[in-house]
This record gives structure tokens, C-alpha cells and sequence, in this order.
């Protein structure tokens, strides 16, 4: 009876201590909030996307100078599922997805595992579409900057899940996201910075989609495209369940 | 849930870098190449490109302590003598080799002064080895032109279509590449004499031991039926071998020569078939250049049944952990790693982990130093600059870059006992494997 009284005291205050540090930590500053909710409504607002249940995602990637060629499939499914299905000209296969409890990767190379950490936290964060629901939750504090020389909004965040800088470049006409850079994290896998540039928007299921993007990474640049979207399309629960 | 949309990107992003993660290049492997000539102007930009992809991003950012800046503007000043393409890539040859580390190379028309015959097709059925920087017969496919010709494993290879191997050796050690290298571009340069086109002849001068007569023998090239490696990004497919079997004595045996995915499933398909009473398996990676260099964790993780981190490769900004993840059916037994010189990068990385975590030993002479992760970036002209823009530790925090990994036991490869039929650094594994496990079974991971 103690140890159990015990127990749901840790508990409550563990709650209480990360609900508190959630809220003294979370500093989005006034003007950084309005570039995030202008962002949103650039992209079509919420309405656009609340009746999706489901979707899928055709993408492509491409490294020119080094002849890397992925194409891939991402399938999503409310909550919080997903699974991206690619395939490396050469390399094979490559998969990676969450099925609700467990995150997993399947690729050739390494056989399967399943995602630790920072990484799964990540990968978990980046497939619930409610924690998505602006960007001012993805970061545990952001503030405007001086203005890019190409004449962007600039805004400075540390993301909240790993403390990570992160600087976001906003148009201000359209209030399109037009450039980030960040640290892309892979908890035990390691880290590596990219720069990535949002070349194009394109209208695809109601909304706008990033389509097109180049990134530097590893001192590489790559293509990265949004080939096609579909929302509310059938998708069977088994495919977000890590392959025997 | 609009972000979510847009996040996928993001996710898109990191599945692609960890592709891209698993395309890096531990090891030294052909490219595609369809270059044409061009001028000075050309040079200049090419030079640039080359310059500047290593000023961006050589993992080092005090380039070891050499001054890139005034190595460029010494080498700016070299461009104006250069008269024709050879001299160009030359330059371009002398200025990568300035770091004097591995993985650093240009590929050009001119690379074909050591490799004179890109891949045709033929094959002479003749396998290579290196011993104490002589050439030797390792292996010869049954059924070849070399095995008609009464050609034999162990004998001296004296010279390939005209070219003393002795003084060919001399022109790579004096062209100016990374000495640890020598091996591999002779060795290289010997096959590539061998390859050709079908139906196309080739001679060979050989003697049986070290103070025999030497012999000519003229071989006709047949198309060759073995594996071929697939292309993978600017790397052309290449003819490759992967041999498993499980002897008598219980000691199974793996050997494949250029670490490619292809091979990962038949490695792991082959790992996991091992019945029980396996007394031990028997890597071989001598005379294997690497290749995916992520691939070192695949295998590492057939051997194993808790996770670990084999080494970490640091970049200029960022690093990336080799982790080894347990597989199903993993090999709990005793593993020994065979090495030679020309065991490059990924093989080495690998031999490195086994050794360092003491999962098994590693068998055979000293492996060529030459650890570091690359990428191959073509070039305005089509040429293939190839450059390391990562540095390599072991989890133990060894440098296997420049100096190589010594074996735990050093055994060399003896030509007299190929000539009987018999692999000195094999029977030594397999001897330290039948006293190991005497009697035990070995279980497998379920």
C-alpha cells in the first residue's frame, strides 16, 4: 500500500515537474508566434488538413554529384503512424516506421533494430500530426532575428525535444517558409548539420506542400521532391508494424 | 495537422541522409568514367572544384597543418606549365596526395596507365596475391584458360602482357600515391592487365618458385560468368567473388571481395543456415578494398548478440556512430578475420571491431592503413575526384588510417605452401578455431 502511495506520488510529481518545466521553458516570443501562425495560414490553415485520416506521400531524393538516387513512399495514419518505404538505386530497400509503441528500421545494410532514444522521440514527434498542430511546439524557445540578406524573416529556435539550435528563414510576402537549417539529430546514430532550401510550394491535396527542396548535407547537396499526395487513402494498420 | 504534411519532408530528409549515410565509400572501388577532352579554361574550373571541395569539407579543418590556402595558390601557379590533359591530372593527382592521407585519388583518362584494360568482359581465370610486394598466384578459376595452360596457385606472376610486375611496382610507388596504397594499385594494375575483352590474348610470364626458370604462357581471355558487383551511384559495376562453404571439420568459411549490398543477403542468408555443431566461422577479407563502409555493422551484427559501437567517423561539422545491431541467427562461435595488405578500409574496420571487442582474432599480415570514409564527386570535365570527408576511431579510440591493423596473429601467406594446395593463414585460423571449440556445440541467436 506505501510503495504503492509512493508510486503515484513520483508519478504526480514528475508530471508536475515536466508539465512545469514545459511551461517555464517554452519561450516563443509574440513575433516569432505570428511568423509560425502566418506560416500555417499560408499554407492553407487548419481546416485544409482536418478531415485528413489518412495519406500518402511520394517523394524522391537525389545526390547529382555522388549518383545517389532514393525513391520512397511515406504512409501515414491518425494518430500517429507511419512508415516510410524507399529504395536506394543500389543499395536496395529502406524502411522506417512507428507502429503506436515501437519505432523500427529495416535496410540491407544493417539488418532491422529498433529506434532508441533521441532518434525514436524524434521520429515519434515528426509522425503526430496533433504535436504538429503549430510550430511553436516543436521548439522549446524562438525569437525573431536581424533579417536575411535576401530580405527573410528570420527566426532562432532550440528545439524541444533536444536542445538543438535551429534557424528558420520565413518570406515576408507570402510568409512561406523558404529556408532552415538545423541539426539533424539521430540520437546514438549521431548528428550532422544540413541547410536546407525550400526551392518550390506546390498546391497538392487542398493545401501547400513543400515540393521541392535542396539541402546540404555531409558537404553534399541533394534534390529532395514531393512527387505526388494523396489523403484518405485505405491503409491496412500491419504496414506500421516492424517486418518479422 | 497541416505541419505534420510538411514535416514529412523533414523525415524524408533524415531517412535520405541515413541512405546517404550508407552510401559513403570505405574502400577503393572503379568508377564510371566518359570524360573528353577540353581546354585551359575547363583545367581552371576543374582545378577549382577540386580545391574547393576539399577546402569545404575535409573533415580536418586545419588541413593536418598544412596551408591549403598557399598549397592552392602554388599549385594556381603549376596550372600555367601544364600542357595537355596528362600533366593537368597529374597536377590534380599531386595536389589531393598533399594531405597524405587515403581515399584521396582523381580519375581520369590517365588512370589508365595502371589500369590499362577497363573492365571487358574476359578473364583469364587468374587470382592475385601479394606477398612481400611480389605477385603470386592465389587462385585459379577451374575450368579457365589459366588452368588449361597448367597455371597453378602459388606461382610467381614475373610480368603481365610485356610489364616486369617489379618494375610496374616501382612506377606506382614513385607516381606519388599514398604509400600504405602501393599494394592495392599494383594488385589492381596486375587484374586490370588481365582483364580484357573476350577472345582478346594476353601473356603472362610465370615460374614456379622463386629460383625456377620463368615460363610465357599466352592466355586467351573468355567471358567471364562470375558475380558482378551492382552500380551504385558513380561506382561501376565490377566483377566480384563470394564463396561459403562449411568443411568437414564444422569450421564454416566466408570470403567475398568488395564489401557491396548484394552480398549482405547471401552473408546473412549463409550465417543463418550454420547448423549448431559449426566449431567456428572463418572470415576472409584479404585482398578486399572495402566498399559501403556502413556494411562493417552488418556483418559485425551477424556476430553478435548485444548491441555496440564498432567507431565513430567525424566530419567537419557533425559525426556519425557505427553501430552494431544484433540480427537474428546471429553466429555466437569463434570468429577469425583473415587480413593481408590489401585488405582497405571497410575490411579493415571490420577486422578492427572483432579484434577490439575480442568477438574472435584476426589472422595474417598487417592491412593497408587506409581507413577513411570517402565520397566520389564527379567533376565539370567527367572526371571522379575521390576524397575523404571523415576521419575514422575505433570505439577504443584507434587511428586505423596510416598505420594499419596488425593481427593478433601474424601469419604470412607462404607460395610454396599454394603450390601444395594449402592457405598458411587459413590453416592457422582454422587450427585456432578446432582448439577453441573442441567439443562444444555452438548455438545460434533464435
Amino acid at each position: 500500500m506505501n510503495s504503492n502511495r509512493r508510486f503515484l506520488v513520483v508519478c504526480s510529481l514528475a508530471v508536475l515537474v515536466l508539465g512545469g518545466s514545459v511551461e517555464t521553458l517554452a519561450q516563443i516570443e509574440a513575433d516569432a508566434q505570428k511568423v509560425f501562425d502566418r506560416y500555417a495560414e499560408a499554407l492553407g490553415g487548419r481546416e485544409a488538413y482536418a478531415d485528413i485520416e489518412t495519406a500518402k506521400l511520394g517523394y524522391s531524393m537525389e545526390i547529382p554529384a555522388a549518383g545517389f538516387k532514393m525513391e520512397g513512399v511515406g504512409t501515414f495514419k491518425r494518430p500517429n503512424l507511419s512508415v516510410f518505404d524507399g529504395e536506394v538505386v543500389g543499395l536496395g530497400p529502406i524502411k522506417k516506421g512507428y507502429d503506436g509503441e515501437t519505432g523500427w528500421s529495416v535496410d540491407v545494410i544493417q539488418g532491422a533494430r529498433e529506434l532508441q532514444g533521441v532518434e525514436l522521440e524524434k521520429f515519434v514527434d515528426e509522425s503526430d500530426p496533433e504535436r504538429e498542430l503549430n510550430l511553436g511546439d516543436r521548439y522549446s524557445s524562438a525569437k525573431l532575428a536581424a533579417k536575411s540578406p535576401e530580405g527573410w524573416v528570420v527566426v532562432e529556435c532550440v528545439t524541444r525535444i533536444d536542445g538543438q539550435p535551429e534557424t528558420l528563414y520565413f518570406d515576408p510576402e507570402s510568409g512561406l517558409m523558404q529556408k532552415r537549417d538545423y541539426i539533424e539529430n539521430m540520437g546514438e546514430q549521431g548528428q550532422v548539420p544540413v541547410s536546407s532550401r525550400i526551392v518550390s510550394y506546390e498546391k497538392m491535396g487542398g493545401f501547400l506542400m513543400q515540393a521541392l527542396i535542396e539541402a546540404d548535407m555531409m558537404g553534399m547537396n541533394s534534390i529532395v521532391r514531393i512527387t505526388d499526395f494523396e489523403a484518405n487513402v485505405p491503409v491496412d494498420e500491419a504496414i506500421f508494424k516492424m517486418p518479422e | 495537422m497541416f505541419a505534420k504534411w510538411v514535416l514529412a519532408l523533414r523525415s524524408t530528409m533524415g531517412i535520405s541522409l541515413r541512405s546517404l549515410r550508407a552510401f559513403l565509400l570505405f574502400g577503393c572501388v572503379a568508377v564510371s568514367l566518359s570524360a573528353s577532352s577540353f581546354g585551359a579554361s575547363v583545367r581552371e574550373t576543374v582545378f577549382e572544384a577540386v580545391w574547393g571541395e576539399i577546402n569545404a569539407n575535409y573533415y580536418d579543418p586545419e588541413f593536418g597543418g598544412k596551408d591549403w590556402e598557399a598549397t592552392g595558390e602554388r599549385y594556381r601557379e603549376r596550372m600555367s606549365t601544364v600542357a595537355d590533359e596528362a600533366e593537368f591530372t597529374r597536377l590534380l593527382s599531386d595536389l589531393v596526395q598533399e594531405l597524405g592521407e587515403s581515399h584521396f585519388s582523381i580519375t581520369s583518362p590517365s588512370y589508365n596507365a595502371v589500369v590499362a584494360n577497363p573492365w571487358g568482359g574476359g578473364d583469364t581465370g587468374i587470382r592475385v596475391t601479394l606477398v612481400e610486394g611480389r605477385a603470386f598466384v592465389h587462385r585459379v578459376r577451374p575450368g579457365s584458360p589459366a588452368e588449361s595452360a597448367g597455371l597453378e596457385a602459388g606461382w610467381e606472376l614475373v610480368s603481365v602482357a610485356g610489364e616486369v610486375i617489379s618494375e610496374l611496382r616501382r612506377s606506382i610507388a614513385d607516381s606519388g600515391v599514398f604509400e600504405n596504397m602501393v599494394p592495392f594499385y599494383l594488385k589492381t594494375a596486375i587484374e586490370s592487365r588481365l582483364h580484357g575483352r573476350p577472345g582478346e590474348k594476353v601473356e603472362v610470364k610465370v615460374k614456379r618458385s622463386r629460383f625456377a626458370t620463368s615460363k610465357s604462357m599466352t592466355l586467351e581471355r573468355v567471358p567471364y560468368e562470375g558475380l558482378m558487383s551492382e552500380a551504385i551511384g558513380n561506382l561501376s559495376p565490377t566483377p566480384m567473388e563470394l564463396e561459403t562453404s562449411l568443411g568437414d571439420d564444422g569450421v564454416a568459411r566466408l570470403r567475398f571481395t568488395v564489401w557491396v549490398p548484394s552480398v549482405m543477403g547471401k552473408v546473412r542468408a549463409f550465417i543463418k543456415s550454420l547448423p549448431s555443431q559449426t566449431r567456428g566461422l572463418v572470415i576472409d577479407v584479404r585482398g578486399n578494398p572495402g566498399g559501403i563502409g556502413l556494411m562493417a555493422t552488418g556483418l559485425a551484427g551477424m556476430l553478435v548478440e548485444e548491441p555496440y559501437r564498432m567507431g565513430a567517423m567525424q566530419l567537419r561539422r557533425g559525426h556519425l556512430n557505427f553501430n552494431v545491431f544484433p540480427q537474428k541467427g546471429a553466429f555466437l562461435g569463434p570468429v577469425a578475420v583473415l587480413v593481408d595488405s590489401n585488405s582497405i578500409s571497410t575490411s579493415e574496420i571490420f577486422a578492427a571491431a572483432i579484434q577490439e571487442t575480442s568477438r574472435g582474432r584476426v589472422f595474417g599480415t598487417r592491412s593497408a592503413g587506409a581507413a577513411l570514409p570517402s565520397a566520389i564527386k564527379k567533376l565539370p570535365n567527367g572526371y571522379f575526384l575521390q576524397m575523404a570527408i571523415a576521419d575514422y576511431e575505433t570505439t577504443g579510440g584507434e587511428r586505423i588510417e596510416g598505420r594499419g591493423l596488425a593481427p593478433d596473429v601474424e601469419v604470412a601467406l607462404s607460395p610454396s605452401d599454394l603450390l601444395k594446395g594449402r592457405d598458411s593463414v587459413e590453416e592457422a585460423a582454422r587450427k585456432w578455431i578446432l582448439r577453441e571449440r573442441a567439443d562444444a556445440p555452438i548455438k545460434s541467436v533464435p
